[in-house]
């Protein structure tokens, strides 16, 4: 069993109520028993601060999926008329959104959401009846008690009356008391099944304690209590009965009254306090004999309780009665009121009294007072009776309830005949036209109309079908657009020719049944895409493939590669139900959509009318066949996906070929091609041309007279997308012996009932086929037969369209769970929901009932390289990491690169750039908003701090939806060396550090830079519910692949030839503080002055703060000769720097990576560098290490020793270091964010730091 | 003098002469190319056509153009050039056409001499006539201009009222066009550039005539080739000129302001080399002090908070940061209330006591405040899906309401 529960009571200002913590305990115990149940929570996203909290709540018991998030447009309060339609147009959609999970039950622990709220939305049964819903019922006072509750507020009415309307709706009530049940049957006529008690349970904090001298005195000192007390807890509220209770305690005998006091804990107003007071006053209690605690603390209500003598409780009407049972817990002797839940929860009758007599009352609390041995009954009684009620037993009760729901609710079965015939509207193809699916069609309407009132929608000039004529009203297109809503229902089928190209649009204005005759459609989408119709192709292949097929369109030389891409998946949104006639089509579907895309698909085989079987003389008479001659068909248009060549070959080369009675005979249309000029050729040129024809195109009686005529029927295929094979079943439905190989959903014929080839089947395999057929009479009889008989079976045209009704039904009803009912629905609505309105409620609908079928998203934002691609390392690694994500393999998963502006709230899709950065046409889309839903995964790939931090506001509102978002880190350097960066990077990256920090984890370049981060979040991190994940990759060193850039500049060999002259260091990186640029330098120079001959070259864009450095550089007096500085050289070019060089000196005092190590190790450059931990880590110590000191001369030293080495070729190899490509990166990243591989480190904060 | 003279005679003095009111009309010429390569000669229908400067203007681009005018005297003058005018009511017209069978439906000055009803109704007929893709046009005087609002609307007596943009932009949004197009004319050109806004600018300089231009759904691709002339901005409107007028004025204050700045960045310095001691102390011990520069970052928190503000001042002006203050207090209060359901019971029982409840929340809406996710409120703000399930809503919603009427 799949249940639904509404979390909203322990999101609403309910959560600081007892409705909010039952919610959660019931919910939370029910999770724990769930055994093989499935069990959803519904939340609210108008709550949103709630919504961690309670995530954090189940994460032990559910995993993260079970917990959903709605959108609401509100406000949506009841309180107030101005909020009804929104309210009405929200009550539709909560359903709706219940019912996307397809649960066997909805259970809503608090439907009184919320008094005076405006966000908060419960329902029962406004949508739908479908789905059998349970309510818990607390109590019914207001009801019973209108004059004192309702009346007086008018708003309280109009909201409870409300309320109570849906309540009345429910197919169950869980009471928490049998008393509130009781009432549930008398006051709202609920039938004695319909309501169960589960009752409810106290929090276990509340149990027995021994007090301290030290407490004795603090609750004297903060209540004034100094000596043995009777207590009363609760609500101040006239059906309390507080009054009663102080008049009671007045009249006790003098000497209890004077030993006790009377303490009322609970909160209490100015104005109630001065009423109680002066009741006391007047029933001659003086000084401290009454104490009115006020709000008393969590911990002090439990000393409170432990602390009294006795607890008295005198309601007149409870729910249930908590106090009560929270004071049994504690070992207190309770005395309550004889009313409505109390003689339950107390389970002692000598221990309740009538709480309108106020000397009833007094004497029951003299008898405990002055009985010590009574009272230590009672107390013993209370302990016991306390542990009857648990949240395990409580959601052991709503279990079986719920359980005995579900069997004793069936799910509504279709029985035909229907009470009356819906009018459908019938959108196929239709005779005189061209297509199998328009005979088909014409076969299926006259069966089909004994269930429907059927008007057929045809996009052609005329229909010549005489039933048509005689029994269907024939309209067109622009007709039916206008006139939708005439009909119930609506069936459309398609088919992979042109026929069926204004299908599309009409399907997504008209939502209908869909008959998928073929399951790719890839041809009549290329087909449309020829004609003009340019983003559809495109833009199907992107939504249902990703980019790489997108690209393929575009680039692949052989459109096969593109046909290998079905471009259905519009038409399988927009589908209300769909029927296909094979399993296969259900295989492709799964493999292509996932393994659930199909489940509620409908199967139905083909119809076949039942074929005359005599007519086999006077066929051959009419086609001037001999008797004696043995005649193969193959049937249907000829082409290469049928395989025509190959039985012409086999027939050729078989005996039949020899003997002068045996034909051939291809009944249907050439192919237009080289193809069909081959097989005529061919065909010209045997022995045997006058025994093979080509019939050309056959009307409907020509191809039945040769289905008549036939001896045997060989239907072949390849590369089958799914579609169905009509013209086998029409061999066999005229008992021909038909040889198929096993291709598409011809694999799926019984293997008895024809000539079953493999689908990979060789010549002489079917050579034998054909020479077994025609020898061998009595098998080609038994197998014709066995064939003619499986389809009187299985395709009887009554039997299939009684399938149609069934399956057209079924998917209506569940249609009108989602989005269908709700455009039903919405028109009705009274008031009706205002124009402006509308788009907020499409917003929140489309947010919350996400398409089907769909993959889930993996969204990366490159925000900066859109806006701007300055170049940068980062920006390379960006490029880099897009392109083998976007185009590599993330199975199952709909990749989409996303960006945002500072200034504008929302991301969008970055399509435009997408199809510049693959290098093809953009002009087929737009950069739509990105619409995300639970499940996607948000990924930064770019440093984009001021966008990420801008646009905290939609990743927040995401990932309350359930999209986990993810961020690259590349370093904390602005924030742990500030003085190496320009003013204000600091400020600026620990912002969006910050920011990112709230949300689910990190992808850093390093282990180094991970562990940083680890310990900047034990000092800067925010508190948070759940872990944060930490993750590290390293970089590709494949230059290649991260689109690198082009040119020489025209002095390079001169440049390139100075380098071989001696031994030559190379430095890469941007000109800024942090790379060591200016001790090296002085290095040099210390080595320049002692005679060392040695090249410089420092590769890089000069930066921030070096300005000095700058001047220095271009003025120095070896510049060109043996210091070289290239500014923003190329890609290519830095290739030839890293081939000329002989070693790559690497002086960085901090980096994330330090890309160009792997890239000099890439190309075998040896490397001397800082011994800083980031470079042990990438060059796992396959370098030779200066210490990092500030020192020039511990450079220069290093030079000359490592120079040293170098001479005896004794230097250390960066050979052995280990490099990785772009794609082990990608692959990297990936395995984390799907979860293949776990965190490197997680953080959560410590809560009692905050 | 025959009505109808008196009307081209007005007509003359005050709109201007037939070759610059033509050379005005050029302005929608780059909205109309499209057309010309979509559909092979579209049709066109000016409402109101007047001397026919309109459908000459159409003529010449290559559709085949036709006008309806109410006045005879005017259309003596489109007889005269041989333009095809009759005199029919613009309402009737509209109603003769098919559905779908036009590219263009303009009504220029037109809209401020009928009844809103009739606009309506005109507006309706528009969207069944027009082709996929096909414009409506409507050209009126712009009250955003303070002059034209105030006063050179009522020259005209048959003038009825004049209408907002924003109302005359609602009508095809409200009756199912894609799209709509404010676009605001005639303003003077070296208007655009200046800097130097007097008080004379921003009451008369604004767009004195500005017209909408919605365009009905049609396929995808064809809108596209729209797409530029639509995100176009065009011409000047009251808030712009105001904004540049203020911000005149504010320069004057700059002097005064960056003499604040220079005095304050010194505190500026103090903070940074303290966060800078708090975060070289946590280098040396550990998580202990840890918590004292997480502190510490707490505590400077004010005074970052200080700084980012003296650094937004200059950019955004004294009152737009006074307001941001404002606002940024009362969301703070609000979300206190929120989470304080007995608190805010009770405060909204006293509101409601005084009377102030309808006013107080729609403040609280209107300020947005509430910290509700942003929802969207315009069509091109949809995503696709959320696009498709629009267009099932209102077409479900129009065809309910075309059977209730």
């Amino acid at each position: 069993m799949r249940i639904v529960i509404d979390m909203q009571g322990a999101q609403t200002a309910s959560r600081f109520r007892r409705i909010g913590r039952y919610t959660l305990a019931l919910v939370q115990e029910m999770a724990r028993q769930r055994g093989e149940h499935e069990l959803l929570l519904v939340l609210n996203a108008a709550y949103a601060d709630t919504i961690e909290p309670i995530r954090a709540a189940f994460a032990e018991l559910l995993p993260f999926d079970a917990i959903r998030v709605f959108d609401v447009a509100g406000p949506v309060g009841g309180h107030v008329a101005d909020n009804d339609a929104r309210r009405k147009a929200a009550e539709l959609m909560v359903e709706a959104f219940y019912a996307s999970f397809e649960p066997d039950v909805i259970f809503i622990p608090s439907l009184f959401e919320e008094w005076n709220g405006e966000g908060a939305v419960t329902s029962v049964h406004s949508l739908q009846n479908a789905i059998p819903t349970a309510v818990v019922l607390y109590d019914l006072i207001p009801l019973i008690h209108r004059q004192a509750y309702l009346e007086p507020n008018p708003a309280m009415e109009r909201w409870y009356l409300g309320k109570l309307d849906h309540l009345k709706r429910a197919d169950l009530l869980l009471s928490i008391s049998e008393s509130s049940g009781r009432e549930a049957k008398e006051h709202l006529n609920f039938p004695e099944r319909a309501v169960t008690n589960i009752s409810t349970a106290c929090d276990v904090q509340f149990h027995p304690i021994d007090l301290t001298e030290g407490e004795h005195a603090r609750l004297k000192s903060d209540y004034g209590i100094n000596r043995p007390f009777i207590m009363y807890t609760g609500g101040i509220d006239h059906r309390k009965n507080i009054e009663g209770l102080i008049r009671a305690f007045a009249i006790l005998p003098k000497p209890l009254r004077l030993t006790n006091q009377l303490v009322v804990v609970c909160a209490i107003q100015e104005l109630d306090r001065d009423r109680l007071l002066s009741l006391a006053k007047n029933q001659g209690l003086g000084g401290d004999e009454l104490v009115l605690t006020g709000y008393v603390p969590e911990d002090d209500l439990l000393a409170l309780y432990n602390a009294c003598t006795l607890f008295v409780f005198p309601s007149w009407h409870e729910g249930f009665g908590l106090p009560v049972l929270e004071a049994m817990a504690c070992g207190k002797a309770v005395i309550a009121a004889n009313s409505s839940s109390l003689p339950e929860v107390l389970g002692r009758a000598d221990a309740l009294f009538a709480p309108r007599d106020d000397a009833a009352m007094a004497t029951k609390m003299a008898e405990v007072l002055g009985n010590p041995a009574f009272r230590q009954e009672l107390e013993r009684h209370g302990l016991a009776q306390a542990k009857i009620f648990s949240w395990q037993a409580s959601a052991q009760r709503a279990w079986n309830a719920l359980e005995a729901l579900h069997r004793e609710y069936q799910k509504p079965a279709i029985t035909l005949p229907l009470p009356k015939r819906p009018r459908l509207a019938f959108v196929s193809p239709l005779p005189p036209e061209k297509t199998g699916i328009a005979d088909y069609a014409a076969e299926l309407l006259p069966e089909l109309a004994r269930h429907y009132e059927i008007t057929v929608i045809v996009a052609q000039e005329r229909v010549e079908d005489a039933w048509v004529q005689a029994n269907a009203p024939i309209r067109d297109v622009t007709w039916f657009r206008t006139h939708s809503n005439q009909f119930d229902r609506v069936i459309y089928h398609f088919g992979n020719s042109e026929f069926h190209a204004y299908m599309f649009g009409l399907l997504e204005e008209i939502p209908g049944i869909v008959v998928l005759h073929d399951f790719f459609l890839s041809g009549i989408v290329w087909y449309m895409d020829s004609k003009g119709v340019t983003d559809f192709l495109p833009n199907t292949l992107l939504a249902s493939h990703g980019w790489q097929a997108v690209k393929d369109r575009y680039t692949a030389s052989d459109t096969a590669v593109v046909w290998a891409w079905p471009c259905n998946l519009s038409v399988l949104r927009h589908a209300l139900g769909i029927i296909v006639h094979s399993d296969f089509s259900r295989r492709l579907a799964q493999q292509f959509y996932g393994a659930h895309a199909a489940d509620d698909w409908a199967l139905i085989p083909h119809l076949r009318q039942p074929a005359e079987q005599d007519g086999k003389a006077v066929a051959r008479q009419q086609l001037e066949l001999a008797e004696t001659d043995f005649v193969v068909c193959s049937f249907g248009g000829l082409g290469p996906t049928k395989l025509n060549h190959r039985l012409l070959d086999a027939w050729l080369a078989s005996p039949l070929a020899k003997d002068a009675n045996c034909r051939l005979v291809f009944v249907g249309e050439n192919h237009g091609g080289d193809y069909g000029q081959a097989l005529l050729r061919k065909i010209a040129q045997s022995p045997a041309k006058d025994r093979i024809t080509i019939t050309g195109w056959a009307d409907v009686s020509t191809y039945r007279t040769w289905l008549a005529a036939a001896d045997a029927g060989v239907q072949l295929r390849t590369l089958s997308r799914g579609e169905t094979s009509g013209t086998v079943l029409d061999c066999m439905n005229y008992g021909l012996p038909t040889i198929v190989n096993a291709n598409g959903s011809m694999a799926d014929l019984p293997a008895d009932a024809v000539c079953l080839l493999p689908d990979e089947f060789s010549d002489a395999q079917l050579i034998e086929a054909l020479h077994r057929l025609w020898q061998d009479a009595p098998h080609r009889t038994a197998l014709g037969a066995r064939a003619l008989a499986h389809i009187r079976k299985h395709h009887n045209p009554r039997h299939c369209a009684d399938q149609y009704a069934a399956a057209i039904e079924a998917a209506y009803i569940k249609a009108n769970l989602g989005v269908q009912g709700i455009t039903q629905a919405l028109p009705h609505l009274t008031p009706a929901l205002a124009p402006s309105e509308l788009f907020p409620f499409t917003h929140t609908l489309a947010a919350n009932c996400p398409p089907k079928p769909r993959k889930p998203q993996l969204l990366l934002d490159v925000s900066e390289l859109v806006n701007v691609d300055l170049g940068t390392g980062i920006q390379r690694v960006t490029r880099a990491l897009l392109r083998e994500i976007t185009l590599g393999e993330a199975n199952g998963w709909a990749v989409e690169p996303v960006y945002a502006t500072s200034d504008q709230p929302g991301f969008r899709y970055a399509r435009k750039f997408m199809s510049r950065f693959l290098n093809i046409p953009d002009d087929w889309t737009g950069d739509t908003p990105v619409e995300a839903w639970q499940g996607d995964i948000y990924l930064g790939l770019d440093l984009a701090q001021g966008i990420v931090v801008a646009q905290e506001g939609t990743l927040q509102t995401w990932r309350l939806r359930g999209v986990r978002c993810y961020f690259v880190v590349h370093d904390l350097l602005p924030v742990t060396m500030p003085e190496v960066f320009p003013e204000g990077s600091r400020e600026g990256h620990q912002r969006w550090l910050q920011t990112i920090s709230k949300f689910d984890g990190v992808f850093c370049v390093s282990r180094h830079v991970a562990d940083e981060f680890h310990e900047w979040l034990q000092v800067f991190g925010e508190k948070r519910e759940r872990p944060f994940h930490l993750h590290w990759f390293h970089h590709g060193a494949d230059i290649d692949n991260s689109a690198p850039s082009r040119g020489l500049p025209s002095d390079a060999p001169k440049t390139l030839a100075t380098l071989k002259a001696r031994p030559t260091f190379l430095m890469v990186g941007t000109i800024e503080p942090r790379k060591g640029y200016l001790q090296t330098l002085h290095a040099f120079d210390l080595l320049w002055q002692q005679g060392i001959d040695t090249n410089l070259v420092i590769v890089g864009k000069q930066g921030w703060m070096v300005e000095s450095l700058v001047e220095l550089l271009r003025v120095h007096p070896e510049r060109d000769s043996r210091l070289f500085w290239l500014e923003g050289i190329s890609d290519e070019y830095l290739e030839q720097m890293y081939a000329h060089a002989n070693c790559l000196i690497a002086a960085s005092h901090g980096e994330g990576f330090g890309l160009p190590l792997i890239e000099a190790a890439h190309h075998g450059l040896p490397l001397l560098v800082r011994d800083i931990p980031v470079f042990r880590e990438v060059t796992a110590n396959q370098a030779y290490f200066f210490a990092d000191s500030r020192e020039p001369e511990v450079i220069a030293t290093a030079v000359q020793d490592w120079l040293a080495l170098f001479e005896q070729n004794q230097h250390p190899s960066s050979a052995a270091m280990p490099h990785q490509t772009w794609n082990d990166s990608a692959t990297q990243v990936l395995n984390a964010i799907l979860n293949k591989s776990p965190a490197y480190k997680t953080w959560i904060s410590d809560q009692t730091a905050s | 003098m025959r009505d109808s003279d008196f009307y081209r005679a007005f007509e003359d003095k005050h709109r201007g002469s037939r070759a610059l009111i033509k050379s005005r009309l050029m302005a929608y010429l780059s909205f109309l190319q499209p057309l010309l390569t979509l559909y092979p000669e579209p049709e066109a229908l000016d409402l109101g056509c007047g001397r026919g400067e309109w459908l000459e203007l159409l003529t010449e681009q290559g559709f085949a153009a036709r006008g309806v005018d109410l006045d005879d005297g005017m259309l003596a003058a489109c007889y005269e050039l041989g333009l095809p005018a009759t005199n029919q009511d613009a309402i009737a017209a509209l109603n003769a056409c098919a559905d779908d069978s036009l590219a263009v439906v303009s009504a220029f000055h037109v809209v401020e001499h009928i009844p809103f009803e009739t606009l309506r109704t005109l507006v309706h007929e528009a969207f069944r006539v027009l082709k996929p893709g096909g414009l409506l046009i409507l050209e009126t005087p712009n009250p955003e201009n303070l002059t034209v609002g105030a006063t050179n609307f009522y020259l005209d007596p048959t003038h009825q009222r004049p209408i907002p943009p924003l109302l005359l932009s609602y009508l095809p949004e409200y009756v199912g066009f894609y799209r709509t197009k404010i676009v605001r004319l005639q303003e003077p050109e070296e208007l655009q550039t200046r800097r130097d806004i007097g008080l004379l600018d921003v009451l008369s300089g604004v767009s004195p005539d500005y017209s909408i231009v919605a365009q009905k759904p049609g396929r995808k691709s064809a809108l596209g080739l729209f797409d530029s002339e639509f995100e176009r901005n065009i011409g000047l409107d009251h808030y712009n000129l105001a904004i540049r007028f203020d911000s005149s004025i504010a320069q004057r204050f700059s002097a005064l302001e960056s003499l604040c700045h220079a005095a304050l960045a010194k505190s500026v310095d103090a903070e940074a080399k303290a966060i800078d001691a708090g975060v070289k102390a946590d280098q040396f011990h550990g998580q202990l002090m840890g918590v004292y520069a997480s502190r510490s970052w707490r505590l400077t928190k004010p005074l970052r908070w200080f700084n980012l503000q003296l650094r937004r001042l200059p950019n955004e002006g004294f009152k737009a940061r006074f307001k941001a203050l404002i606002k940024k207090i009362l969301r703070r209060m609000f979300s206190v209330i929120n989470n304080r359901p007995r608190l805010k019971n009770w405060l909204k029982s006293i509101v409601y006591r005084l009377g102030l409840y309808p006013r107080l929340r729609n403040f609280y809406i209107k300020t947005n405040l509430s910290p509700k996710i942003d929802q969207s409120k315009q069509l091109s703000n949809l995503g696709q899906y959320a696009q498709q399930i629009h267009a099932r809503l209102s077409n479900a919603m129009m065809q309910h309401n075309k059977e209730e009427r």
